[in-house]
């Protein structure tokens, strides 16, 4: 009876002091800067909540375009082969280090391989500062500016 | 108090629990496994360490040896879904998975899509969630019902609440009771849309037509703010919990509606199962399974009709 007890209590004690721990942890970023401080896999949940006036967006991205006026945006399986907001930060690292035109140049290689940038000659690397509501819902498009651009090679295929 | 958090379970409850968790780890890594064996397409200099990979300071790992130890994941997965040499194989599958989504998130970008799926792991690797349903009890009798599969459940569903609450206080504090105008989501969605398109990734369908409601976006804002504040409410009672984590899910739901983002932990419902009695499911199919088997051995033993 009493090895019962014992195994319980020992059951018990156990567990208060992982549900402590551990609660404490994931509660732990409560107390740091919900931006500064965001870690893994103890996170303060910043999503969603950061505000920027008028929703602007600057933007950092690559445009190919065509001598006809066709213009598309490149998507993240082009510039890496990751996620959307991995693709963003590779593009602002590598602006960051002085390698646009290196960025430049090594995705219009992997477009001059896809068919769906066929019809387009020119890649640019392009710096935009967009009010996103009034981007998609009036239309209206912030200054761009082209930071560097490369003709996309052809024949490579 | 103390009873409430040391409920008195069956070993299948907490079992249920990690088959659903283990199934979950073992198709995402999986699914993962073409993204995540190499990062050779990042730059060196774009690797920014978080948690448990500072270990490595400013230094990523060779390729080879982060995709051996993603292998190595996917491997320990399997074993802890299964519960074979459970009490060493599932810390090691914690550690192993805890290293690999880190290292992951540590190459420019943050993701905040599989916290409770690591934070889940770690727990069930210290605890008893293979006496049931596993390799390891295969042979044996069936454990007794007992405290000991109770809080670790508690546990894993106090944990799912808190990093809601965590999210909602930390838009309270980025955003003050501005936050309930829904401004900011507005924002926040219009935002994470033009990013996509400027990115040449397909946009939400219903976003665009909806940003120009601003009043929705109120209302979605108190309903997010309500259910990452009220999700302590989820422990009180059962009943609060269904409430709480169809809500919770709704939320999600939404969230891939508006901005094509997937959180897949919480919308296949594995994130608020330790919140039920979560080895129903499995009770009722395993039932049916055996009810099944049972009427085809009848079948089979029936002696062939005779023909006139």
């Amino acid at each position: 009876m009493s090895g019962t007890t014992g195994a319980v209590n020992a059951t018990r004690w156990f567990g208060l002091i992982v549900t402590i721990v551990t609660l404490a942890a994931v509660a732990w970023p409560l107390r740091r800067d919900p931006v500064l401080d965001d870690s893994f896999p103890l996170s303060t949940y910043p999503m969603f909540a950061a505000r920027g006036p008028g929703a602007k967006l600057y933007l950092e991205y690559l445009v190919a375009t065509g001598p006809d006026g066709a213009r598309r945006h490149v998507p993240p399986r082009l510039i890496t082969k990751a996620e959307v907001m991995q693709a963003i930060m590779t593009v602002k690292q590598a602006i960051g280090r002085g390698d646009a035109k290196g960025l430049c140049t090594r995705t219009a290689a992997k477009l001059a391989r896809d068919r769906g940038f066929d019809r387009l000659d020119t890649l640019a690397v392009i710096a935009g500062n967009h009010a996103a509501v009034d981007y998609l819902v009036r239309h209206v498009h912030g200054p761009e500016r082209t930071l560097v651009s490369c003709p996309i090679p052809r024949g490579s295929r | 108090m103390m009873a409430r958090w040391f409920p008195v379970v069956p070993a299948r409850r907490l079992a249920a629990l990690r088959l659903y968790v283990g199934t979950f780890a073992v198709v995402y890594l999986l699914g993962q496994f073409p993204f995540w064996v190499s990062f050779a397409h990042f730059h060196r200099k774009d690797f920014r360490p978080y948690g448990l990979v500072k270990l490595l300071r400013d230094t990523p790992l060779p390729d080879a040896v982060q995709a051996a130890i993603l292998v190595a994941t996917i491997g320990l997965a399997l074993g802890f879904l299964v519960g074979a040499c459970y009490r060493v194989v599932a810390p090691l599958f914690a550690v192993a998975l805890l290293w690999t989504i880190t290292y992951r998130n540590s190459w420019g970008m943050l993701f905040h899509t599989e916290n409770l799926l690591v934070l889940h792991v770690l727990v069930l690797s210290i605890v008893p969630a293979a006496e049931a349903w596993s390799w390891d009890a295969r042979r044996g009798r069936p454990a007794p019902d007992s405290e000991r599969y109770g809080w670790p459940l508690r546990l894993c569903a106090a944990i799912t609440v808190l990093t809601y609450l965590v999210a909602g206080v930390a838009k309270l504090r980025l955003g003050g009771l501005d936050w309930t105008s829904g401004e900011a989501l507005r924002d926040q969605v219009a935002i994470d849309n033009l990013r996509k398109h400027l990115m040449g990734s397909p946009m939400s369908p219903i976003a665009t037509p909806l940003l120009s409601h601003a009043g929705i976006f109120e209302g979605l804002a108190l309903m997010s703010l309500a259910v990452e504040l009220g999700a302590p409410l989820a422990l009180l009672h059962r009943r609060l919990a269904l409430v709480w984590s169809v809500a919770a899910w709704g939320f999600h739901v939404g969230v891939v509606a508006l901005m094509a983002i997937v959180f897949p932990y919480p919308l296949v419902f594995i994130a608020y199962a330790p919140l039920y009695r979560c080895e129903r499911p499995i009770d009722w199919l395993l039932a049916r399974w055996r009810r099944r088997r049972q009427r085809v051995e009848v079948v089979d033993r029936e002696p062939p009709a005779t023909s006139a």
